[in-house]
């Protein structure tokens, strides 16, 4: 029973990730600079690395890109998203680790290393270190869409701990 | 967990403090230091050159001043037409999957770039004399 819980809630985070996915990049924000995304797909991400843990996480991170990717991108979209994904993961998890930051936090560094990630990457694929120059914006453009992932993931996480109710979790999201 | 929830609502005393407190550190450093690179990176001199980098590797190079149309071509197949004129430069066409190097428009100022993942293209603004190129990682 458990078991088959868990398995249809992650389901459920999947679906919610892959509809945020399609909103993206359906919405046109896109200022034209490598790396540069709204994050909406993280809060799904950052709900899964607190309702159930960072397995589940990372599981629902991967289809996500996997599946977004074949759906509305392609071959190269989903290497760079990998890439971007799995930094801003490792970091998100760090933080969420050392339990300093609140969800807020941990969605900003979510989000700025996601962006930071990315630029990085295309600094390797065209081998010019000058488009270091967008590292500015892309950092604020990070903390805003993070920071404002982090407070609607605030707001969701305590009623959504109440479907996903196990006991002995700490409320370690504010 | 009983008394941490009965301790959350009672107002505001508890906002800016513990993780909150750490949240509003991050938002400084991240805000100060994106400032500081942005002092560093962009210095906001009007440029004079493009020029095209294809791998890293200087191919071309352009006189903003002279209006012209030019069609780059990569190894792997890329064509990107770009245009020059009135000391700007932007990306007209381009034949790559997601054509953000189009939609990121026009750019004139020193240290500006479009780039073109899919080909391995970077149209760079340079000042005149001192750096030609800023930085060119082998």
């Amino acid at each position: 029973m458990q078991l088959r819980l868990k398995i249809s809630q992650t389901g459920l985070l999947l679906a919610v990730s892959l509809i945020l996915s399609y909103i993206e990049s359906v919405l046109p924000f896109n200022f034209g600079i490598p790396g540069m995304k709204l994050g909406l797909p993280n809060l799904a991400i950052v709900l899964a690395l607190y309702l159930f843990g960072w397995k589940e996480a990372l599981l629902i991170n991967i289809s996500r890109i996997v599946l977004s990717g074949f759906m509305f991108g392609n071959l190269a979209g989903i290497l760079f998203s990998l890439a971007g994904a799995s930094v801003s993961f490792i970091f998100m998890q760090a933080a969420k680790k050392s339990k300093w930051f609140s969800a807020g936090g941990v969605s900003i560094i979510g989000g700025v290393m996601h962006n930071a990630g990315q630029l990085l990457i295309a600094v390797l694929v065209v081998n010019t270190v000058g488009i270091l120059y967008y590292l500015p914006i892309l950092l604020i453009a990070g903390m805003i869409t993070g920071g404002l992932i982090g407070i609607i993931a605030m707001k969701t996480i305590p009623y959504l701990r109440k479907l996903v109710y196990e006991p002995g979790k700490e409320t370690d999201y504010e | 967990m009983k008394n941490r929830n009965e301790k959350k609502n009672d107002g505001k005393s508890e906002t800016f403090c513990g993780r909150r407190r750490a949240d509003l550190v991050l938002i400084i450093i991240i805000t100060v230091s994106a400032f500081f690179l942005m002092l560093l990176l962009q210095r906001g001199t009007k440029g004079e050159r493009a020029v095209v980098l294809i791998d890293g590797k200087e191919t071309e190079s352009f006189d903003l001043a002279q209006d012209r149309t030019f069609t780059i071509s990569t190894e792997n197949g890329g064509k990107n037409v770009l245009v020059i004129s009135n000391g700007t430069c932007y990306m007209k066409e381009s034949n790559c999957p997601d054509h953000i190097c189009v939609k990121e428009g026009v750019i004139s100022r020193k240290g500006q770039s479009i780039i073109c993942l899919p080909h391995h293209l970077v149209i760079q603004i340079t000042g005149g004399r001192d750096n030609e190129i800023d930085a060119t990682v082998r």
